[in-house]
């Protein structure tokens, strides 16, 4: 509720109403002084409607026009009994969310509403719709609504896309303002100029330029744009030609294509999930780091008062770490002497490890320092004797050194010289016997020549090639040859030890299915046997069934016949008790009831009370029986006399109506109108009085 | 119960078997089947020269309010002679027990007729012969 009431306050005392209120200010409001300020929040959304003095409306009036409205613009509240009444009385409670719902939207609301005024669709009722010009008039009120509907539309969509207007002649004002600017200094710069000569060359030039270096900077920006969107295709380009050198390879690679395809595109797809969840962590990282920074800046300002809490915990945790030292510091004075004897002799033995470390690494500088000196004049000598420093033992070494190896190339050079005349007389020889087989070749060809056979050397040469060359022939293919025969071999071997292997196998077979045929003979025989017994049992079995149920039928109807027979045996004892009853009281041992002395006398009474009432009836028939003929007609005639007097009543009472008027003083008794009106009529009338 | 066999009973029904009345086991039972008078025809066990001659009989019931004993000593079930007359406590659906004395000797076929009983139906849960 605070928060709301501060917004309310907030909105109210921005534009547009500029209340200037308080917290307290506007709690403390007067029901009615909350209405008003909810009637002005109205003015403001709508206008003409709502400027009514609130105070001098009625208030279901008021009710009416506010609620209605709140619904038109769309505000979300149950308009029943309690709302009504607690709006009417301005209760915070209700109103305070209505008006912080239509501050929060002004705008829109403001829109709403004067669409509202022009879109809430009328209701007419039917029966007045049959009416033409009724339907002409709906009809073209709706088309206007559609119509206005569009043009809404198209307004707003106009608003977004065009600029403001004052906006664009601020520029314009703006624009204007350089420009009179610029031509002032055109003028200016004009009027400087006119007379130097040589001027119009120069300002072509320099416009030139100008107009040059603006060029520059476009082009340069276009090659900075171009250069990046060559990077990215060049990024673009490699990856692409990576890739494709890895499909390449992968074909060219193994001869199952596919496979290897797969395999790589399942790498791919690895690679990818990495990177996705390498992605994903890291934009969870980053997402953890966006929350604590919100959380931190979401935190409540940091007052001044914790902060001084918290430097005053800091001053005293301080403190305590001081003291604590302190006490350690006692502590550690206070300890027994031997622990100082201790002490004192661990810092000495400290301190002259100090010293001795200190001293160690003197001498060990200074021998750096020595050895360096060391090779310094090692190297002065090397330049200076053409040699490196040698001692005794080592130039003899190097002298002992030095007369093996001139023995040995001694050695060598005279092999050397051996065979370097080998090798010349060998080439004279060779270059001999070449001039030789010239000499002999042209001799030949002569003796061709003389014999007719020319060219024999050629063909015996070539002969002797191709010859060669058909033993070579031969002896890859006897190669070949030997190869087969031994794969023949080998196969032949594994048929024959597979054969083999297979040979008991199959004996085992045929055992086998002689058995299983035997068996199979005997089964079938078995299970005839087995069948026929079953039938028979099976039939067994109906047939007992059958019997037992007719068994139980008769059981059954045995016992009803034996619950009948016992009930039948108790009512033939019954009536034997009566009948032996009988018998006594007619003997006269008993008496039946107060009245018979025995059942029979019982009986007899009542034969004879039933004789006499059917005498009693006898006569009562015949009686009815003659008396019917004269009672019969004496009926009708008193039926005629009835309807007669039915009759003479009427007529008299027809003109005992037309004589009231006069004899309207003889209403004592209605007879006595009758006794005149029988008087005036006749004679044989009967006087009815009552 | 060690020879005590049912032979006859005025009422059939394949739940109460009349077996059930001499398996020893109360929780069994034979039931009537409505209306009186029902009988049980019991056949007892008659002993090898020198085994006793039951003395009486126990009967576990509910429901009966007069039972008649009748005996006989043929070869054949017929002529039975009345021994004794019972009647039974109203339980109002409780068990009654009951033994009933076998005076006399050589008894081989027992009837047991529910003259009366308490409600529309009774029952027989156990008969136990005593020696």
């Amino acid at each position: 509720m605070a928060t709301l009431l501060k917004e309310i306050v907030d909105h109210l005392n921005a534009e547009p109403f500029h209340m200037n209120l308080t917290l307290v200010t506007f709690d403390e409001k007067q029901p009615i002084e909350l209405l008003e300020t909810l009637n002005a929040i109205l003015v403001h959304l709508d206008g003409k409607k709502h400027e009514v003095d609130v105070r001098e409306e009625n208030q279901d009036n008021m009710y009416v026009r506010m609620a209605g409205f709140l619904h038109v613009i769309g505000c979300k509240a149950n308009y029943d009994e309690e709302f009504q009444k607690s709006f009417v009385a301005g209760d915070k409670r209700t109103l305070y969310p209505i008006i912080h719902w239509l501050l929060s939207d002004l705008e829109r609301l403001r829109k709403r509403a004067y669409l509202a005024h022009y879109l809430v669709p009328i209701d007419v009722p039917p029966e007045f719709l049959g009416d033409e010009a009724m339907m002409e008039m709906y009809q073209q009120y709706k088309g206007l609504q559609a119509q206005f509907k569009s043009n809404h539309q198209a307004l707003e969509q106009a608003k977004e896309t065009s600029t403001n207007p004052s906006e664009l002649r601020k520029e314009l004002q703006q624009l204007e303002a350089e420009k009179e600017q610029l031509q002032q200094k055109i003028a200016s710069l004009q009027s400087k100029t006119q007379n130097k000569e040589g001027f119009d060359a120069l300002l072509e030039v320099t416009s030139s330029l100008r107009k040059e270096q603006e060029e520059e900077a476009r082009i340069a920006e276009k090659i900075r744009e171009q250069r990046v969107q060559l990077e990215q295709a060049e990024q673009q380009y490699m990856l692409s030609t990576q890739r494709l050198a890895e499909l390449k390879s992968s074909i060219k690679d193994s001869d199952a294509g596919a496979e290897t395809m797969l395999k790589v595109l399942r790498d791919e797809v690895n690679r990818n999930r990495e990177n996705l969840e390498r992605y994903r962590r890291e934009v969870d990282e980053k997402k953890d780091r966006l929350h604590t920074l919100e959380a931190t800046l979401s935190e409540p300002p940091v007052s001044q008062v914790m902060i001084r809490d918290l430097e005053s915990q800091v001053a005293g945790l301080r403190d305590e770490i001081q003291t604590l030292e302190d006490r350690l510091e006692e502590d550690a004075n206070q300890t027994d002497d031997k622990l100082t004897v201790f002490k004192q002799q661990a810092n000495l033995v400290g301190k002259k490890k100090e010293i001795a470390l200190k001293e160690l690494k003197d001498a060990e500088h200074e021998r750096s320092e020595l050895s360096q000196r060391l090779s310094d004049r090692e190297r002065e000598y090397e330049e200076r004797r053409g040699h490196k420093f040698l001692r005794k033992d080592e130039f003899k070494q190097y002298a002992a050194e030095l007369r093996e190896k001139t023995a040995k190339y001694k050695e060598m050079k005279a092999d050397l010289n051996e065979i370097r005349q080998e090798v010349a007389t060998l080439t004279r020889t060779e270059q001999i016997l070449q001039q030789r087989d010239e000499r002999l070749a042209k001799t030949v060809a002569e003796l061709e020549a003389k014999r007719g056979v020319a060219g024999y050397q050629t063909t015996e040469r070539s002969l002797e090639e191709i010859s060669a060359h058909k033993a070579q022939v031969d002896k890859s293919k006897e190669v070949q040859l030997d190869e087969l025969s031994r794969i023949v071999t080998e196969i032949t071997n594994q048929l024959k030890d597979k054969k083999n292997q297979l040979a008991p196998q199959i004996k085992n077979l045929r055992e086998v299915r002689a058995q299983f045929q035997e068996l199979e003979a005997k089964y079938n025989e078995k299970k005839g046997a087995y069948n026929s017994v079953q039938l028979a049992v099976d039939s067994d079995l109906s047939r007992l069934r059958h019997e037992v149920e007719t068994l139980q039928a008769e059981c059954d109807d045995a016992e009803s016949r034996y619950h009948q027979h016992n009930v039948d045996i108790q009512t033939a004892e019954a009536l034997l008790e009566r009948a032996n009853k009988e018998a006594k009281y007619q003997r006269g041992e008993g008496r039946y009831s107060k009245e018979f002395a025995t059942l029979s006398a019982l009986l007899t009474n009542k034969l004879n009370e039933l004789d006499l009432h059917s005498r009693d009836l006898r006569k009562q028939q015949k009686e009815v029986k003659e008396n019917q003929e004269p009672r019969m007609k004496q009926r009708e005639m008193f039926s005629v006399l009835q309807r007669l007097l039915d009759v003479k009543l009427k007529t008299a009472g027809q003109e005992a109506g037309g004589m009231r008027t006069t004899g309207e003083s003889f209403r004592a008794g209605g007879g006595a109108v009758m006794d005149m009106a029988g008087q005036a009529q006749g004679v044989n009338r009967l006087i009815i009085t009552e | 119960m060690a020879g005590l066999k049912v032979m006859m009973v005025s009422s059939m029904d394949d739940r109460h078997l009349p077996q059930m009345m001499t398996d020893g086991n109360e929780r069994t039972f034979w039931i009537s089947t409505g209306m009186y008078p029902q009988e049980i025809l019991l056949e007892l066990p008659q002993g090898q020269g020198g085994a006793k001659p039951p003395r009486g009989i126990q009967i576990s019931s509910t429901g009966i309010r007069v039972l008649q004993v009748e005996a006989s000593t043929g070869p054949a079930p017929i002529n039975f002679e009345r021994l004794q007359d019972v009647e039974l406590p109203n339980r109002s659906g409780g068990l009654q027990t009951e033994t009933i004395a076998l005076a006399g000797g050589s008894w081989r076929y027992l009837r047991l007729r529910v003259a009366r009983g308490w409600s529309d139906f009774c029952s027989v849960h156990k008969l136990l012969l005593m020696l």
